[in-house]
């Protein structure tokens, strides 16, 4: 697929060769322990149990599910958030883990306690600062709050709204992924047997292809916006994959991920250009099973086993 | 220090005019998002540049020197950088080259009032009476410009009256016993910088920032700046206010400063597209889409936004 736009083949080729003398240097990186994104929002005392397991993920069983599932996607994306969130790579589930709390969650200069951030602080948004360091606890979605959900209230789509575009200076989502959003909020339900399950390859895997399935979904609705951020949730699933192996012994499987994000770049890249037949390239694209099957082998030696993390993160 | 020689061909391409040195892909650099003391480890200026201060707070002065010259590879024109190896040689007991690195320190940033005060008692120290009253006089016109009540008033008196008392003494030199060849400045802990404190200052900044309060903003950064450096997300900060006050040309050299850090640094690389956008520069903004796209593995809100600024051929915010 051509998505080079107007540069020229002469640009192209300098940019390339530029690029293998930028990793070229890259290669030769400060010596660090590899670092997980979330710990840049969680206290050090929170971190292998926030890092290793979550809380149980409970969805009414009612409702649109591919609505749903637009929802779930853009809820752990932090492209849809803007500013500050998104490049610190957060998303809703960074303080929302599986739409409930997160009791270990601590930014500098927007949490008090650790569990708790000021939706009002400067530091995130450029609308709705007041001047005053206001944390507050972060509350479970499974519970009810002061924002009613009833299918029949506009509150919660008001409330949506303001947050992604004014408390994280988001983007205006497309319909897909607010109507999306909406369902998926109305979906939470507190769990029959609460606890916490463990954070594993399987789930993140059926994260890139749910979120993948919900791009092509948003795509059927016509909803080229919401189509891209799907796809943006499920390359950024396929990092939180490739950090877990970025272990000695695991370049393959990493190399494999970053070749199927390039493939989604290029996805979204196509809608971009409305590409002709790009929702059915879309809706066949899978994850290859060679590197599915490459990615179960190495999960034992991966960060997805907790003695690992666990010796991992004593290095500090 | 890793260095990279780039040819001129693609230096230029890529706004290099000199070695640069890269590090860690891992966190990419965002420009914001994280505590500088928290990134500085990913690149190696700013690594270097807080190793320095705390080898001069063991009075490692050999150490120091070494890694603020190291700073210097890539960022020779960083007023701290000048003025903390300019503490480091006078520790070692190098005046000469002591003067020469606050010499540079207040070429780039006429107003550092400590550097003034290091250059004119290094240059008495030295014998250089004239070069000393420069100094001082230069800080005496600024403290009457400036006036009583300003905030740098105590500053610049305490400053003029030092250089005074060393130009007072200046055979002193002479007549006493040469200084220890390793010996720290007087006040020197007063003048390092604290990584906590350059934290704050950081935070404050991208507050001041999303308040539109660009000018506040750029006080701030540049005190976040003392603790850490030229550390890439700073310059880059320093480099978007300065675009919004319409600064553009101010801008661009801190876009190109901090890609000289890190050539793949995603702030950097958005804001300098962004600004390209706003020359009428669409060409060259696609290049920096490019190299985001290649480098944001697994994408990044950086590319995402600089795409949205391209396709509207301006701010999507009108």
């Amino acid at each position: 697929m051509d998505r080079a736009g107007p540069l020229t083949p002469r640009l192209k080729g300098a940019l390339s060769a530029a690029f293998l003398l930028l990793l070229a240097a890259a290669a030769f990186a400060r010596a660090d322990r590899p670092r997980l994104r979330a710990e840049r929002w969680l206290t050090a005392e929170a971190r292998l149990d926030a890092l290793s397991t979550r809380p149980r993920e409970c969805l009414a069983s009612s409702g649109d599910r591919a609505l749903v599932a637009i929802g779930r996607t853009a809820f752990r994306t932090p492209a849809l958030l803007g500013g500050q969130a998104a490049k610190a790579g957060m998303s809703c589930a960074s303080c929302h883990r599986n739409g409930r709390g997160n009791p270990g969650f601590f930014f500098p200069g927007l949490s008090g306690p650790p569990g708790t951030a000021d939706v009002t602080s400067s530091l995130m948004s450029s609308h709705r600062g007041n001047g005053v360091a206001d944390p507050r606890p972060i509350p479970d979605l499974a519970l009810p709050g002061k924002i009613s959900r009833a299918p029949g209230s506009p509150a919660l789509g008001i409330f949506v709204h303001g947050l992604v575009t004014e408390e994280f200076d988001g983007a205006e989502p497309g319909p897909a992924a607010t109507s999306g959003l909406l369902a998926y909020l109305r979906a939470i339900r507190p769990c029959a047997a609460e606890g916490a399950e463990a954070v594993t390859l399987e789930q993140a895997l059926g994260d890139v292809e749910a979120a993948v399935a919900a791009s092509a979904h948003a795509l059927g609705l016509g909803d080229r916006g919401s189509a891209r951020l799907m796809l943006a949730g499920a390359r950024s699933a396929l990092g939180d994959i490739d950090e877990r192996y970025a272990l000695t012994g695991l370049e393959a499987a990493r190399k494999g991920l970053r070749e199927a994000d390039r493939q989604l770049l290029d996805l979204q890249l196509a809608i971009d250009a409305g590409a002709a037949g790009i929702g059915k390239r879309i809706a066949v694209w899978r994850l290859p099973a060679r590197l599915a099957a490459l990615l179960r082998r190495g999960e034992p030696q991966s960060l997805y086993n907790r003695d690992r993390l666990a010796r991992l993160l004593v290095q500090d | 220090m890793r260095q990279l020689h780039l040819s001129a061909g693609l230096a230029a391409l890529l706004f290099i005019g000199m070695p640069a040195i890269a590090s860690d892909t891992g966190g990419g650099g965002g420009g914001g998002g994280m505590s500088p003391s928290a990134s500085a480890g990913n690149y190696d200026a700013a690594a270097e540049y807080r190793k320095g201060i705390a080898a001069l707070q063991n009075n490692d002065f050999k150490g120091a020197l070494k890694a603020f010259r190291n700073v210097l590879t890539v960022a020779p024109n960083d007023a701290n950088t000048n003025f903390l190896a300019g503490l480091a040689a006078a520790g070692t007991g190098d005046d000469k080259a002591a003067s020469s690195y606050f010499q540079k320190a207040v070429r780039y940033n006429a107003n550092m009032i400590p550097a003034r005060r290091q250059l004119g008692l290094t240059r008495a120290k030295l014998g250089d009476t004239a070069g000393a009253a420069a100094q001082r006089d230069w800080l005496q016109g600024k403290l009457t410009a400036c006036g009583e009540g300003c905030a740098d008033a105590d500053a610049l008196k305490a400053a003029i009256a030092d250089i005074d008392a060393a130009i007072a003494a200046p055979a002193a030199t002479e007549a006493a016993p040469a200084a220890p060849a390793t010996a720290a400045p007087p006040g020197l802990g007063l003048m390092l910088p604290d990584a906590a404190r350059g934290d704050l200052d950081y935070l404050e900044a991208v507050s001041l920032i999303n308040e539109h309060r660009y000018a506040d903003a750029i006080v701030s950064l540049e005190a976040a700046r003392l603790s850490f450096g030229p550390h890439p997300d700073i310059l880059t900060y320093l480099g978007f206010a300065n675009r919004k006050l319409g600064r553009y040309d101010v801008a661009e050299g801190y876009y190109r400063a901090a890609l000289r850090v890190y050539p793949l640094h995603r702030g950097a690389l958005e804001y300098y597209g962004e600004l390209k956008v706003e020359r009428g520069d669409l060409r060259g903004a696609r290049a920096n889409l490019a190299l985001l796209d290649r480098s944001c593995t697994f994408g990044c809100y950086e590319a995402e936004e600089l795409r949205r600024w391209i396709a509207l051929g301006h701010s999507p915010q009108g």
